[in-house]
């Protein structure tokens, strides 16, 4: 059976450039959350967000890159680059991986509607003779995907997936797989998403899963996954990458082996009314169980469940429910985190950075707290890890949650790789 | 500011590194200039310059100063 492991990891996000940013800041269980200010929300229910503030895309890619693609791309980019560089990793030449034998996977909801708003409008103003050229390709979801391959010069496979929040788990899922059927020694991983303009956001808007915000609302306090008063998700931008290799070539060249893809599963609700899930979550815990039984590992095994986590009342509590039924008797014993509150629900991007995070609660031996959550809704009683990081010893396995709109569920098993080695 | 000058301000503007460039520089295979970054280029030179553009004569310009010379000879805009 070919192994999966993790050599690199990636990421920017609101917490800022890198993914140590990200790890300090879901340590410190504080929020960065904001008012948004890339555009004037006052006309939106939801009006504050997670800004990756720090990252401009002029330090770090060509203005003539910049001018033809959306912020999105420079995100998933410059992550990417990132994650690759971590791995130690060249492309091409007498000592890089072979191009053909390395693929790209990525994961996004919307879309470059910052590039894309600006050019309709004056396609609508001035006629289409003022629309920039590059507008087809700087908007359209797969954009990031092309372009990192025309960056790095990459000829394996490369797509990208589109299922809602759980499009981010998918590429993940979809790069496991694609290395497991030998169509890949390597393949870069993740997803990316940048929905700060008015259109994008009216789209997460009447998706009916952010939570409502005015302008005297706190933001930092509005994102409040599993408790009492949870009522919905504040979005984030921002991109995460992995680097899945497999086994044998991440040990042949001495790479860094940070963590190893041991279990995965993806299914679907289908459920009626549409664009909603299943209440009792009896589809959403078979591919938790699914993906332990890959993995090899009970639920009595796993050190963590790093859940979705969405604080939409009715998503929380049938994920509370899935979690239930596949933990079974050791559900009040396994704990359970959600990271997102602390710097907004990346979409397509969510799960990317919840692995770069599950890896460093791996090497780590820690579970940052879920931030906002002070008393869990009535019956949400599994072991929420609130207030501080907790100590796990060992850190074996995690257990990682996602699911989007009309029942997408994806869950995946990162393991230590000393976990399933014994070294 | 001369044609020469004023094609160097909107390659600058284009997000161009212009100290390079030259009468002699080509197009294609110096400046990676492609048809889709071509038909960027065509708008704004019809725009800043109030000519009318041919497409397919413009991509006719193999270097910066073949272009310098079809702007100069484009037809004013009506």
């Amino acid at each position: 059976m070919t192994r999966v492991v993790v050599t690199g990891t990636g990421a920017v996000t609101p917490a800022g450039i890198g993914v140590d940013a990200l790890w300090e800041r879901v340590l410190s269980g504080r929020s960065c959350v904001r008012r948004i200010d890339r555009f004037d929300p006052v006309s939106y229910r939801c009006q504050v967000a997670g800004q990756a503030d720090a990252f401009e895309a002029k330090q770090w890619l060509p203005g003539r890159f910049i001018k033809r693609t959306d912020r999105f791309t420079h995100l998933a980019v410059v992550a990417a680059e990132m994650a690759l560089a971590d791995a130690g990793l060249s492309i091409g030449g007498t000592d890089g991986i072979a191009p053909e034998r390395i693929a790209v996977m990525v994961g996004n909801v919307l879309g470059g509607w910052e590039f894309a708003e600006r050019e309709l409008r004056d396609l609508w103003v001035d006629g289409p003779r003022e629309v920039s050229p590059y507008q087809a390709t700087a908007w359209f979801p797969a954009a990031p995907q092309g372009n990192i391959c025309i960056r790095l010069g990459i000829k394996g496979r490369a797509r990208t997936f589109v299922a809602d929040r759980a499009s981010g788990a998918y590429a993940l899922v979809h790069a496991a797989e694609t290395i497991v059927r030998g169509q890949a020694d390597v393949v870069i991983a993740g997803g990316t998403e940048q929905p700060l303009s008015p259109y994008a956001w009216l789209c997460c808007q009447t998706g009916a899963f952010l939570a409502p915000t005015d302008d005297t609302a706190e933001p930092h306090a509005a994102y409040r996954p599993f408790d009492r008063s949870h009522g919905g998700t504040v979005v984030g931008e921002g991109s995460a990458f992995l680097i899945l290799e497999r086994l044998e070539h991440a040990r042949d060249r001495g790479a860094q082996i940070l963590a190893e893809v041991t279990g995965w599963a993806l299914n679907t609700d289908g459920y009626m009314p549409y664009y909603t899930s299943e209440p009792h979550g009896q589809t959403m815990s078979t591919a938790m169980t699914k993906s332990l039984y890959r993995a090899g590992i009970g639920a009595d095994e796993l050190s963590c469940v790093l859940a979705d986590g969405s604080a939409v009342p009715r998503e929380d509590a049938s994920e509370v429910l899935a979690l239930k039924t596949a933990l079974g008797s050791h559900a009040g014993q396994v704990p359970v985190t959600t990271l997102k509150a602390s710097y907004g629900h990346l979409l397509g991007a969510a799960t990317p950075a919840d692995a770069a995070i599950a890896v460093k609660m791996l090497k780590h031996g820690l579970i940052p707290p879920v931030a906002n959550l002070s008393r869990p809704a009535p019956g949400f009683s599994l072991d929420f890890v609130t207030g501080a990081p907790r100590t796990a010893e060992p850190m074996r396995h995690v257990l990682i949650v996602s699911r989007g709109l009309g029942g997408v569920n994806a869950c995946l098993v990162l393991s230590g790789h000393s976990a399933t080695t014994g070294g | 500011m001369d044609t020469h000058n004023r094609l160097l301000e909107i390659f600058r503007g284009l997000e161009f590194d212009v100290d390079d460039i030259s009468d002699s520089t080509n197009l294609r295979d110096e400046l990676d200039i492609d048809s889709t970054e071509f038909a960027e280029i065509a708008v704004v030179i019809e725009r800043e310059f109030l000519v009318m553009v041919d497409d397919a004569e413009l991509l006719q310009a193999k270097t910066f100063g073949e272009l310098v010379k079809y702007v100069t000879s484009a037809p004013r805009a009506e």
